[in-house]
This record gives structure tokens, C-alpha cells and sequence, in this order.
């Protein structure tokens, strides 16, 4: 095939994403000529709804803005919110915290590697058709997800949009004897998790190496996840309140989400980002099970993502384990509140990335301005940087189908949440 | 043949206006149906593949949802999954992962209760934010509703109406008419 073909490939909707958002890409005599992921989903204006809303309705309303990582956007804001009005949680409040988002982690980096990532490196367009040929894969994939949920209901009355969570802790305490029935099925998920772990890095991953900055927070004792400074593999290390100083956010015209850069370039947010700064805190046997798949870390292969779910999944389990342990009714499950005027910065690790919140509030603690930076568009000049880069690595002269699949699969490892998934419905060549 | 009582209702819904159905029928049977009757009923809000588990732990199933139609809003049908996979949920689940997509899922796996029955009634574009029902399929729950009551406390055999719901039991008799 000759290289002065014209090739116009069209995604008009990515699928085994969450979200609603495409892909063009035209190359010309062998060159990318246009590149461009966008997403299309109309504003949603989450922002502004909390404007004027009470402190107390917070938590609930940001649950909303996703229906998988609900927690993750509940910690931000409530940690924003207790800087603003000086509240310290309790030791049992931010224990129970990493407890729940763990139930977070584990669902949704089982859902992502189990029905929506692994078909590309298997040869399958869909969990379904997967589920033929490797149903104990899949099956692993949801007792790992169903237990996720379940770690999430403990906390939050449900696992979609959970309720349970408040300024200043939870509304409730779990019962002991619920706590103590998830410890026999956390310890029998370690195994399952351990094999995951080994088995993604044994999966054919594309030798895919590129130069990129990686922004997680970092925390002295642990692997951080809702706690910790925010730091860069280029060397910065930001309170939450120093965000506007390194980080820009601004409209792309062909993209109705706001993007990111930081310090004006693209930067990765996500699993790998945090392993890459995090991997001397994985806790011994998850350190174990890293050394065992002979993959070193820091990673300069963005296929490697999967991997780094797959060892936050046992992160996860074994950190949700210990916590269930020691678990103990407190004497309150919230700390009281007093509202006041100020300005509060949360941000902790969503399951894509670093989630980001601003809030400030008048004397009664409703919100006079909100301002919420999601992993999914921090990562999107990243998405276009490593698909112009890969698919140069990949090799223009592919066929269109092979094209747009390695597209597709750069997109997904991104684990994009841009909400919602039709399929690929046309794709149009231009030769 | 007789049907079979199921252990576990699931009602599929969102707060979406009529897509919110599934809670309803749930909701609307928790208040009729007797305490010692050894039914669970969960209302479910889109638990993409979250659904499978459920349908796992079960013996018999019956799973309501709604389903989006240009004909007449408020109709009950039974659909095979194939007819659920090609019309799809009005408001699909997490990654569009919906319920037709984590039933073929649980085929696929072998994990489908013995015996499920899918209950949808239909509905259309008028009514996707409301917080009520539209009276239409509001009408179209209160016949479900009733059935299922008939069924459950009075042992009416509604079999007749049954036309080919996954794994379900009994397909004699007359195509659903209501």
C-alpha cells in the first residue's frame, strides 16, 4: 500500500467507554493530518446546579455526575468542604473513607479490565463474545465488581449513587457483623486478584514506549488515595490550594469537556500515573506479586495501564481487608459541623485519576462557586498526544480496520468516562 | 402447566419520567403483597453487568423493565432477549452495559436463573425527565402490578399470556393481549 493514500477514519461514537465522544483522524501521504477525540456530550452544568445549594446537599449531588465513581466525587467535595469550614474527620473517618473508595477502586477496575479493556487484547468485540471462550475470566471479573459494590453499599446504603456519605464522615456506622461478613470473601478475592494480576501481564501488550509527565498524589505512609500532595514526575509537589499555579484549564473547540495541561503540557492522570509515583508503597504482598510478572515500574508503556489496575485491585483487597479487621463501632460516625464562609480544596484519586474540587461558601455554608476537574478531561490532550504517537509506532500502512482498532484500544486504556456507548456505526474511508 | 413463583422481583428504573417504571412496580408491590409471602423484591437503578450477581443467587426470576417503542406507551410485553437486544433500554446502563446486554452476558455464562421471565411495558419520548409516570404507563404498571398480584396471592395462571420470555416456564395459550 502506498503511502500518498488519503485515509479519513470517522468514529462517531466510541464505545466501552462511559460517555458519549468521537474520534477523527485524516492522514494524508503518510502524515496525520487531523487527529482530534471529541467529546460531545452536552455540558452538564454540575457546577452551577451547586451554586447556592446547602453544604449538606453537596455530597448527594455530586454523586450524580457519575454512576461509577460516585465515591470518589463525594470525598473531594467533602474534603473541600471541611478545609472551608476547618474541620478535622476523625482517625475511624478517614480509615472508613479509604475503605469505601477501595470498594470503589475494585469495581471499577474490574468492570474496565474485565468488560470493557480485555476483548481488544483478546481478539473479541465485546465482554459477550469474550465470555464464550474465557467465562472464568469474566466470571472473576464480577465477584471481583459485585464485591466492590457491596464494600460500597456498607457505607453508602447503595451502590449507584451512593447516600451514606456527609461532611464530616458518614451518616451512619455499619454494623460489626456486616463488616465482619465481607472479611471470609475479601480474603478468598486475594487469590482471584492475584491471579488477575499475573494473568494481564502475560496478555501480548503492544511495545508502545513514550516520554509523558505522570500526576498523582502521593502520600509519606501509604499508596495515596484520598490523601497526600499532588506530585509530578516532573518534580512539582502541590497543596491542592496551588492548583491554578501549574494547571490550566481551557475550552478545544472540537470538545464540549474542558481539557488540562499542566504547566502547558499534556499530562497523565490515572492507575499507571500512580504507580509510577506510588510503587514503593504497595504494601508488601501486592510488591510481591509486581516483582513476580518481571515488569519494572515507573512505565513508559501506556499499555501497561491494565496492569496497574490490576495491582490496585489487590491493593485494594488488601487494604479493604486490614481495614475490615480492625473495624469497630465508633462512638459517632460524623464529626459536627459548624458552616462559615471560606474556601476549601479537596482532590483524591478517582479510579481514572485525580479528581480536583474547589468550593467556596457564604456564612450559612451554601456555595457561591464550585469548580470540579474530573480525571477524563485532564487526560484528553494526553489521549491525542499518545494517539498520534502510537499510531505512528503502530504503522499508517495498516488497513483502516486495524487502525481504528488500535485507536480504539489506545482510547479505552485511558478507561475515558464520557458517558454512555452506542457502537461504532460508520467508519469512513477516504482513499 | 402451573408457573413458577419466583423468589426474587427486580424492578430496572432510573428517575428518568417513565424509565423510572421498574421501581414503581416494585414500590406498588411492597405495598400489596402479604409480609409472609417468601418474595425479595429489589428496585435496581441501571446495575449494568452489577445485575448478573442477582440473577445468579436466584431460582426464579421475574426482572421488569421498560422498554422504548414508537406504538402506544403503557403495553405490557414479554420479550425473548433476542427482541430485548434489538430494541434496547431507553436509558442504558454503565458503559452500555444494560440489562439486555447482562443477559445475554449471563447466557453466555450459564448463569441465568432456571426461570425468568422479562415484564416490560412499553414507552415512548413524552416523558424522559418528569418525576411522575405518564398516566399511560402509569395504567400500564397498575395492570402489572394486578397480574402479578393475581399470580402471587391468588394463584391466577397467567401463563396464557407468556410468548417466549427467557427461561421462563409455560408458553401455552394466547399471545399477551393486554
Amino acid at each position: 500500500m502506498s503511502d500518498t493514500r488519503r485515509i479519513r477514519i470517522d468514529v462517531p461514537a466510541l464505545t466501552r467507554v462511559e460517555g458519549e465522544g468521537s474520534l477523527k483522524l485524516r492522514i494524508e501521504e503518510g502524515r496525520i493530518e487531523q487527529l482530534q477525540l471529541s467529546i460531545f456530550e452536552p455540558p452538564r452544568y454540575f457546577e452551577k446546579f451547586l451554586e447556592g445549594r446547602s453544604w449538606r446537599e453537596v455530597p448527594d449531588i455530586v454523586a450524580r455526575i457519575c454512576g461509577i465513581c460516585p465515591v470518589a466525587y463525594q470525598m473531594s467535595a467533602v474534603q473541600a468542604l471541611e478545609q472551608a469550614f476547618g474541620v478535622t474527620p476523625s482517625p475511624w473517618v478517614q480509615r472508613m473513607r479509604r475503605l469505601f473508595y477501595c470498594g470503589e477502586w475494585l469495581q471499577s477496575h474490574a468492570l474496565h479490565i474485565h468488560l470493557l479493556a480485555l476483548p481488544d487484547y483478546l481478539g473479541f468485540d465485546s465482554a459477550i463474545a469474550m465470555a464464550q471462550d474465557y467465562p472464568e475470566a469474566v466470571q472473576r471479573g464480577l465477584r471481583l465488581q459485585a464485591l466492590g459494590n457491596d464494600l460500597i453499599r456498607l457505607f453508602g446504603g447503595r451502590s449507584v449513587h451512593p447516600v451514606g456519605a456527609r461532611v464530616g464522615g458518614f451518616h451512619h456506622a455499619p454494623a460489626a457483623d456486616r463488616v465482619a461478613a465481607l472479611i471470609p470473601r475479601l480474603e478468598a478475592a486475594r487469590q482471584d486478584a492475584f491471579e488477575l494480576t499475573q494473568w494481564c501481564a502475560g496478555l501480548p501488550m503492544p511495545e508502545d514506549s513514550e516520554t509523558f509527565i505522570s500526576v498523582a498524589l502521593r502520600h509519606p505512609d501509604d499508596y495515596a488515595l484520598c490523601s497526600g500532595r499532588l506530585m509530578s514526575s516532573s518534580g512539582l509537589s502541590l497543596s491542592a490550594d496551588e492548583w491554578d499555579q501549574h494547571f490550566r484549564e481551557f475550552h478545544a473547540p472540537h470538545s464540549t469537556a474542558l481539557w488540562a495541561l499542566l504547566d502547558e503540557q499534556p499530562y497523565l492522570v490515572g492507575p499507571l500515573a500512580r504507580l509510577n509515583l506510588n510503587s514503593d508503597h504497595l504494601p508488601p504482598p501486592v510488591a510481591d506479586s509486581l516483582a513476580r510478572t518481571g515488569i519494572r515500574f515507573p512505565s513508559s508503556n501506556m499499555f501497561h495501564s491494565m496492569l496497574a489496575r490490576a495491582l490496585e485491585i489487590e491493593l485494594a483487597l488488601h487494604d479493604a481487608l486490614a481495614l475490615c479487621r480492625e473495624y469497630h463501632l465508633p462512638e459517632r460516625s460524623h464529626e459536627p459541623v459548624t458552616p462559615k464562609a471560606g474556601v476549601g480544596y479537596g482532590m483524591t484519586e478517582a479510579p481514572r485519576g485525580l479528581l480536583w474540587h474547589r468550593y467556596e461558601t457564604d456564612d450559612d455554608g451554601c456555595i457561591r462557586s464550585a469548580r470540579i476537574v474530573p480525571p477524563t478531561s485532564q487526560n484528553q490532550a494526553r489521549i491525542e498526544q499518545n494517539l498520534a504517537a502510537s499510531l505512528k509506532r503502530f504503522g499508517l500502512e495498516h488497513d483502516d480496520d486495524a487502525l481504528r482498532l488500535h485507536c480504539e484500544k489506545v482510547i479505552r486504556n485511558y478507561d475515558p468516562c464520557i458517558s454512555c456507548a452506542t457502537h461504532f456505526l460508520t467508519l469512513d474511508v477516504t482513499r | 402447566m402451573a408457573s413458577i413463583t419466583p423468589t426474587t422481583i427486580i424492578g430496572v428504573g432510573s428517575p428518568a419520567g417513565d424509565d423510572r417504571l421498574g421501581w414503581e412496580v416494585i414500590a406498588r408491590l411492597q405495598q400489596r403483597l402479604p409480609a409472609q409471602l417468601n418474595v425479595e423484591l429489589i428496585a435496581l437503578d441501571r446495575p449494568g453487568s452489577g445485575l448478573i450477581p442477582l440473577l445468579q443467587g436466584s431460582d426464579g426470576c421475574w426482572l421488569i423493565d421498560a422498554i422504548a417503542t414508537t406504538g402506544a406507551p403503557g403495553r405490557h410485553l414479554q420479550p425473548d432477549l433476542s427482541e430485548l437486544a434489538q430494541v434496547g433500554a431507553p436509558v442504558s446502563g454503565s458503559h452500555g452495559f444494560g440489562v439486555a446486554e447482562s443477559l445475554q452476558l449471563a447466557a453466555t455464562l450459564g448463569v441465568l436463573p432456571a426461570h425468568l421471565e422479562l415484564h416490560c411495558v412499553t414507552i415512548g419520548t413524552a416523558n424522559l425527565l418528569g418525576e411522575q409516570l405518564s398516566p399511560a404507563v402509569d395504567a400500564g404498571v397498575d395492570g402489572l402490578v394486578q397480574r402479578f398480584y393475581q399470580r402471587l396471592v391468588q394463584s391466577v395462571d397467567h401463563t396464557a399470556t407468556f410468548k417466549g420470555g427467557v427461561g421462563s416456564t409455560g408458553s401455552v395459550g394466547s399471545p399477551d393481549r393486554s
